[in-house]
C-alpha cells in the first residue's frame, strides 16, 4: 500500500465526482481532519516510512492549492478521532508508535484560525483508535472506533463519549452504538451525529446510526450506506465546524 | 412614527439611523445575514444592528450576523435594523431566504478493495444514503472535513 498526499474536494450541495484541490505537505494515511468552516486542518497520520507523525497542515477550504504547515501535535499520533467547532479542533486517541503499536487516550486541541502547536485537552476514559468525531457548537462526540484498556488492542467498539469543547477536561460516557464495528465515518449537522460503516474483523457493514449531540443516550438506526465498507471510511458535512 | 433625514424619529424627537441596505442571507441550518451599514447614521453613531428571520433574531455590531435556531428548508423573511442611541432604524427591505439542510458525506474506505465511492444523506432525515460521485482515487484511511459549501478529503492509502 502507498501513502497519498492527495487532497480532493466536492461541492456538497450538488452531486458529482471529486476534483483535485492540491497536496498535503507530506503523504500519509490515518489523518484527522478539522474545520472552522473557513480553514481545514489535517493532523497526524502514518508517513511513507510507516512512522506516526506530529504534522499538522492546513488549507483554505474555499480556494484550491497545496497545504501549508500549521504546527505540531503534542506527540506523533495517527488514527485519531477528530472534530471541530468554529473555534477549536480537537483530536482524541489514536496510535502513538510505529506499527500500530500503542493506543492512546490523549485528547489535544488547536485553535483552527491560528497556526501553532496543539495543546493538551484531557483524556478519553479508555484508549481508542480508528475512531471518529463530530460536534455541535459546544459539544464534541467521539465514537465508531476500537476502544479498550489494553496497550495494543481495543476490544470495545460501541462506546460513545463526549467533551465540552470550550473546556479542557476529560471525556464522559454518552451512550452506546448498537453495533460493534470500528473505523466508521462520523459527521453531524451540529444537532444530529451520524456514524456510518465500519469493520469488525470479519464483516464490513453498511449501517448508519444517529444520536442527538446535545443529549446523552444510545444511538438509533438511521439508514444504510450504498456500499458496505469500513476500514478507513471518512465522513464530512457542510455543517462541519459545529455551526 | 414621523421620519426625518430618512431615519425614524424616536419619541424623544431625535434621529435614528437609515436602514441597512444590500441585505443577503444564506447558510446551512442557519442564516448568515450580510448587509451594508447606512451612511446616514442619524444624530448619533451606530451602536449595533439587529437581524431577524420571521421573528427569530440576533444582534451584533457588524455584518454578517448569524441567525441560528432556524429550520432547514423553511423560507424566512429577513430584515435588518441599524441602531443608535436614539433607537432602531426602519427595517431594511425584506428578503426571502431558506437555510439549506446539511448533508453528510461518506467517502472512500476499504472493503476487500479500495473504494472510491462517495455517498450522502440529509442528516436531518433518517434514510438510506444516495450516490454522490467518486473520489479522484480509490483509497482508505483518508481525512474528511467541510465548510458550508465544500467537503475536502485528504491523504489515505491505496
Amino acid at each position: 500500500m502507498a501513502k497519498k498526499n492527495i487532497i480532493d474536494y466536492v461541492t456538497v450541495a450538488s452531486t458529482g465526482n471529486a476534483s483535485d484541490f492540491g497536496d498535503l505537505t507530506a503523504a500519509r494515511n490515518h489523518v484527522g481532519g478539522m474545520s472552522n468552516g473557513i480553514r481545514g486542518v489535517f493532523a497526524g497520520g502514518v508517513d511513507t516510512n510507516g512512522s506516526d507523525t506530529n504534522i499538522m497542515d492546513y488549507v483554505t477550504i474555499a480556494t484550491t492549492g497545496n497545504a501549508s504547515d500549521f504546527g505540531n501535535l503534542t506527540a506523533a499520533h495517527s488514527a485519531q478521532g477528530s472534530l471541530s467547532n468554529t473555534i477549536r479542533g480537537v483530536m482524541a486517541g489514536g496510535w502513538t508508535s510505529t506499527g500500530n503499536g500503542t493506543h492512546s487516550n490523549v485528547i489535544q486541541y488547536i485553535t483552527v484560525a491560528t497556526t501553532g502547536n496543539a495543546s493538551d485537552f484531557g483524556d478519553l476514559t479508555e484508549k481508542a483508535t480508528r475512531l471518529g468525531g463530530c460536534a455541535s457548537s459546544t459539544r464534541g462526540v467521539f465514537c465508531g472506533g476500537a476502544w479498550g484498556t489494553g496497550s495494543t488492542t481495543g476490544n470495545d467498539y460501541d462506546i460513545i463519549e463526549y467533551i465540552t469543547i470550550a473546556t479542557t477536561g476529560n471525556s464522559t460516557d454518552f451512550g452506546d452504538l448498537s453495533r460493534n464495528f470500528w473505523s466508521s465515518g462520523v459527521t453531524s449537522n451540529s444537532v444530529t451525529g451520524i456514524v456510518g460503516g465500519g469493520y469488525n474483523g470479519s464483516t464490513y457493514t453498511n449501517i448508519i446510526e444517529q444520536f442527538t449531540i446535545a443529549s446523552t443516550g444510545n444511538a438509533t438506526d438511521f439508514g444504510d450506506l450504498t456500499v458496505a465498507r469500513g476500514i478507513g471510511l471518512t465522513a464530512a458535512s457542510n455543517a462541519d465546524g459545529g455551526i | 412614527m414621523a421620519r426625518r433625514n430618512g431615519g425614524f424619529i424616536g419619541q424623544d424627537g431625535l434621529d435614528a439611523p437609515d436602514p441597512p441596505t444590500g441585505v443577503a442571507a444564506s447558510g446551512v441550518g442557519q442564516l448568515s445575514v450580510s448587509f451594508t451599514a447606512p451612511t446616514d447614521t442619524g444624530t448619533s453613531a451606530i451602536t449595533g444592528f439587529r437581524a431577524q428571520a420571521s421573528g427569530v433574531g440576533t444582534s451584533g455590531t457588524s455584518s454578517p450576523l448569524v441567525i441560528t435556531g432556524l429550520t432547514a428548508g423553511t423560507s424566512y423573511n429577513v430584515s435588518v435594523w441599524a441602531i443608535n442611541a436614539y433607537g432602531y432604524s426602519a427595517p431594511s427591505e425584506a428578503i426571502s431566504a431558506t437555510p439549506a439542510a446539511a448533508r453528510g458525506l461518506f467517502a472512500g474506505a476499504y472493503n476487500g478493495d479500495y473504494v472510491d465511492v462517495i455517498d450522502y444523506v440529509s442528516i436531518a432525515s433518517a434514510g438510506n444514503a444516495s450516490d454522490f460521485g467518486n473520489l479522484t482515487l480509490a483509497r482508505s484511511d483518508l481525512a474528511g472535513l467541510g465548510s458550508s459549501t465544500r467537503a475536502v478529503f485528504a491523504g489515505g492509502e491505496d
